[in-house]
């Protein structure tokens, strides 16, 4: 077992110990020497007295130096190189994808043939890993040399409802190959949606990377929305290979509510819609026959009308009736689903949280008349998970806001009228912006003649910026919630933007991704969903953080748990251009050696100890030199 | 024989007699102060005692050497016919280098120097002849009595000349004086006694056995007496250097215990052997060994 240091530069402190011993060496003369006549009267026990200063001393000298010592290699963060990693044993790890596009049957069974194939070949004296991925990895064998359990762990997997996704499958592979040598077989169907989404994910450069192709999807279709439109339900179904007909079955509450043929054209996308009687209920429907991925031969619909989310227009009182008035009608336009409840209030009556009770969001237009009982319920609320979009107009008083919200909250200057600006999206794929088509300059033509001048003051991000560079919006974590600030007006005084088409459904996604934290999502992901039973298809309850509510009490909420339609995307990517994907190289072992450093470190904590040593080894040093 | 007039004690303070600039000065302050304080003079007169021989000091006069004497033993010896004082008076001054300790503004030496010149000073006035001797471990200064004009000049420049020496070691230099001095003379020892205590009691009995009284001025530093100390130091012995690193608190009830156990030891067998002790902080004033002298000397008449 050896042991390592994440900090060895720290070590150097360990000179310092020489401190206490030089002080030790020249502390001999330090006792001041008294001349004395009668020291024949000291001599009763002058030996003993001598000899136990001398064993004191040396107590202190060697408590001193130990403390100092304790605490440069508490500092260099010691840990102890697990048994493991310093064996130097291979690890192959076996990665099996268990997305929904893995359902059928033979394919999944011939996936895990390849699988054991690959326990079976792997190096003797190797230990062997068992990895199902989908939507999120989970190691089902750790890493063990009975291969028997591994093989019996393959028999016991079972293809899930869940998206691909590789990027976190491979992250938590290198996680687990640590410093070892390593090899990972990846048995997938190499389907290209795969990669959409996940976090970065690098490999170190000797890491092998084996990918075993189960060869494209099967004939498959599949149904990928069904939404409640009016007194009818549409249900859009696609699907691959030749054009036939398939029929589609409806059931509300577990009664059938009727069947109906739709014709699916080759490679294509079809529509077929049942009328509703139902006001409530939870429907269901399904395709009469299961195909090549069952998970997504169904659908379900949760008919019950939802609770509006509660949006809350901050106005100044007196500020006339265009303020604030964009932003309301902005809002009142969502249709259902995702329509508000919108209340205009003036800031002057907000001297408390009970104007912003049951509130998803606020947004700030105008403060004239808010005292800080105001801004404080503004910033609690956004504590809890709700949102703030605050617009930083000539009635707005920033330095109010800020100083409910803390050091963190950004630093605004409203700048004077100059030359005319438009506003650009950073990020296209940022949720507020991803619906827009950008080709046609949805913001472009919006003219901003006056701005204010935003800096961030903690972690945030800039989402839109103006064309001199200026951020326009930008936005930041408060506790649970989101806040957002827009470096102009939005009541069509320094622009004009709120005149523009983009306008309403800007506001709109702005308000949605501000207050998503209290505000249900239309419906959930298969195997996303930190919740019970929202691995597969169905209906689960669903309650916002905090018991936050309407009324203030625990409501859940029945939301629909579907496949991600992209799980559907027949389009694959050949295995190479699966490699090339990854980032490989000496930083990413460097990375890993480090990270595993780390992870070790931070299980043994063993400079908590040495500090706590050293802590101990002064308090006695401080009761042996009281003493002395 | 009381001192009434607490103002002139102030001529008594050893605090006081360290800014006075000589001996001689220190001495007449301290013996006038003294003696303006009492209600009657001790000066008696008394009557002549008899001749004798003796080893000849410097400070004798030559005419009184028996050169017969020096003819057949080859050593000088002093005929004494008869006396040419009412008492011969030796003080016998400890210049150890113990006796160079002192915590306040007066070592030991210093006190016992001033205390010698005083008695001095007051047996002038008294006719009675004082001589010097100081010793360590062997006598090192050595001035016989005399009434001699300039007699209390040459001891008083021999007391300021005194530099702390070796260790005591009473047993030589007690031993030669006892044999030197005129029997029934008075013997003052100015010491810290820091020495074989049965040594010390054995010098004092053969100066007994002499027929000389004895007064014991056994003077102890005041930090000697309370052991003040509080941080740990290394004492340093002020004969011979030895070291001894301590804590003081812990060594302070035996240290007390020691000096104390010494004190009580040199009251009771000394006591006993008809010396007259008498302890002295040197940190107080002077007047008690003065007293003590006088009480002596009374008893002689």
């Amino acid at each position: 077992m050896n042991i390592g240091f994440l900090s060895p530069l720290f070590l150097l402190g360990l000179l310092t110990i020489a401190i206490p011993i030089v002080l030790h060496l020249f502390r001999r003369r330090i006792d001041p020497i008294v001349p004395f006549a009668a020291t024949r009267f000291l001599r009763r026990a002058p030996v003993e007295q001598a000899q136990r200063r001398r064993l004191q001393d040396l107590l202190l000298l060697a408590l001193r130096a130990a403390a100092l010592a304790l605490l440069a290699i508490g500092f260099a963060r010691p840990y102890f190189a697990s048994p493991v990693d310093a064996s130097g044993a291979g690890l192959t790890i076996v990665m099996v994808d268990v997305s929904a596009s893995m359902g059928d049957e033979r394919r999944f069974a011939e996936a895990l043939e390849r699988a054991g194939d690959a326990i079976g070949s792997a190096p003797s004296g190797d230990e062997v890993a068992v990895m199902a991925f989908a939507a999120r990895p989970e190691v089902v064998v750790e890493p063990t040399a009975d291969r028997g359990a591994a093989r019996a762990a393959l028999e016991r997997l079972r293809p899930s409802a869940a998206a691909t996704r590789y990027r976190a499958a491979l992250a938590r592979a290198a996680d687990l190959a640590r410093t070892r040598p390593a090899r990972l077989v990846m048995v997938t169907d190499l389907q290209e949606s795969g990669w959409t989404e996940g976090p970065h994910v690098a490999l170190r450069g000797d890491i092998v990377l084996e990918v075993v192709d189960v060869g494209p999807m099967p004939v498959n279709a599949g149904i990928t929305a069904a939404v409640r439109d009016g007194n009818e339900l549409a249900v859009r179904v696609e699907g691959t290979g030749p054009a036939r007909e398939l029929q589609v079955a409806l059931a509300i509450d577990g009664q059938p509510a009727g069947q109906r043929p739709v014709k699916l054209p080759a490679d294509g996308a079809a529509e077929v819609r049942f009328p509703l009687r139902a006001e409530r209920g939870r429907a269901r429907v399904a395709l009469a026959a299961i195909d090549g991925v069952p998970a997504d031969d169904e659908r379900w619909v949760v008919l019950d009308p939802r609770p509006r989310p509660r949006a809350v227009v901050v106005t100044a009182p007196g500020a006339g009736r265009s303020e604030g008035l964009y932003v309301r009608r902005a809002l009142e336009a969502a249709e259902e689903p995702r329509a508000w409840d919108v209340d205009v209030v003036t800031a002057d009556r907000l001297r408390g949280e009970q104007p912003l009770a049951g509130a998803s969001l606020v947004v700030l237009v105008g403060t004239a008349g808010m005292d800080r009982r105001g801004a404080d319920a503004v910033a609690a609320l956004v504590e809890r998970g709700g949102g703030l979009l605050l617009t930083v107009g000539p009635s707005v008083n920033v330095d109010l806001v800020a100083s409910a919200f803390g050091e963190r909250f950004p630093r605004v200057r409203v700048g004077a009228a100059g030359a005319e600006l438009g506003m650009t999206p950073v990020d296209i794929r940022h949720p507020i912006f991803r619906l827009f088509d950008l080709e046609g300059g949805a913001f472009n033509t919006a003219r901003f003649t006056q701005t204010a001048t935003i800096a961030l003051a903690g972690p945030g991000s800039v989402l839109a910026r103006f064309d001199n560079g200026a951020p326009a919006l930008v936005e930041q974590r408060h506790g649970q919630g989101r806040l957002g600030v827009f470096a102009s007006d939005l009541s069509n005084r320094w622009n004009d933007l709120v005149l523009q088409p983009a306008f309403v459904p800007f506001i709109n996604e702005a308000a949605w991704w501000l207050a998503g934290n209290l505000t249900p999502p239309l419906e959930l992901v298969a195997g996303e969903a930190a919740l019970p039973d929202a691995d597969r298809p169905g209906v689960v309850a669903w309650t916002p953080p905090a018991g936050e509510s309407r009324n203030g009490s625990v409501a859940a909420l029945p939301l629909a748990v579907n496949v991600d339609p992209r799980e559907l995307d027949p389009d694959r990517i050949g295995a190479d251009d699966f490699a090339s994907r990854i980032e490989r190289g000496e930083a990413e072992a460097q990375a890993a050696r480090v990270a595993h450093a780390r992870r070790q470190e931070a299980e043994q904590g063993w400079w908590r100890y040495g500090l706590g040593l050293m802590l101990i080894g002064l308090v006695v040093e401080s009761l042996i030199g009281r003493r002395g | 024989m009381r001192v009434s007039r607490p103002g002139e004690l102030r001529f008594l303070d050893p605090a006081v007699i360290a800014r006075l600039a000589t001996l001689e000065l220190r001495a007449r302050t301290i013996v006038e102060g003294f003696l303006s304080g009492l209600h009657r003079s001790p000066l008696r007169g008394f009557s002549v005692e008899f001749a004798e021989y003796r080893q000849y000091f410097p400070g004798d006069e030559l005419s009184t050497i028996d050169w017969k004497v020096y003819a057949r033993t080859d050593r000088y010896v002093v005929k004494k016919f008869e006396e040419e004082t009412n008492l011969k008076a030796y003080l016998l001054l400890d210049v150890s280098g113990s006796m160079g300790y002192g915590s306040g503004s007066l070592t030991k030496l210093e006190y016992g120097a001033v205390l010698a010149a005083s008695l001095a000073y007051l047996m002038q006035r008294q006719r009675d002849a004082a001589g010097l001797f100081t010793f360590d471990s062997e006598i090192r200064t050595a001035v016989a009595p005399s009434l001699r004009p300039g007699h209390l000049s040459a001891l008083l420049h021999a007391l300021d000349a005194q530099q702390p020496g070796a260790r005591t070691d009473v047993g030589p230099p007690f031993t030669r004086l006892a044999d030197a001095l005129a029997k029934r003379g008075l013997v003052v020892v100015i010491s810290d006694l820091f020495d074989d205590p049965a040594r010390v009691i054995k010098g004092m009995k053969y100066f007994r056995h002499r027929g000389c009284d004895v007064i014991v001025f056994h003077l102890l530093d005041t930090a000697e007496l309370t052991f003040p100390f509080d941080q740990p130091a290394r004492f340093r012995d002020m004969e011979d250097d030895s070291e001894i690193l301590m804590h003081p608190a812990r060594a302070r009830d035996s240290y007390l215990e020691g000096i104390t156990g010494l004190i009580d030891g040199y009251r009771r067998e000394l006591g006993a052997a008809g010396v007259d002790y008498q302890l002295l902080d040197t940190g107080r004033p002077l007047d008690s060994a003065l007293l003590a002298y006088l009480t002596t000397r009374a008893r002689r008449q």
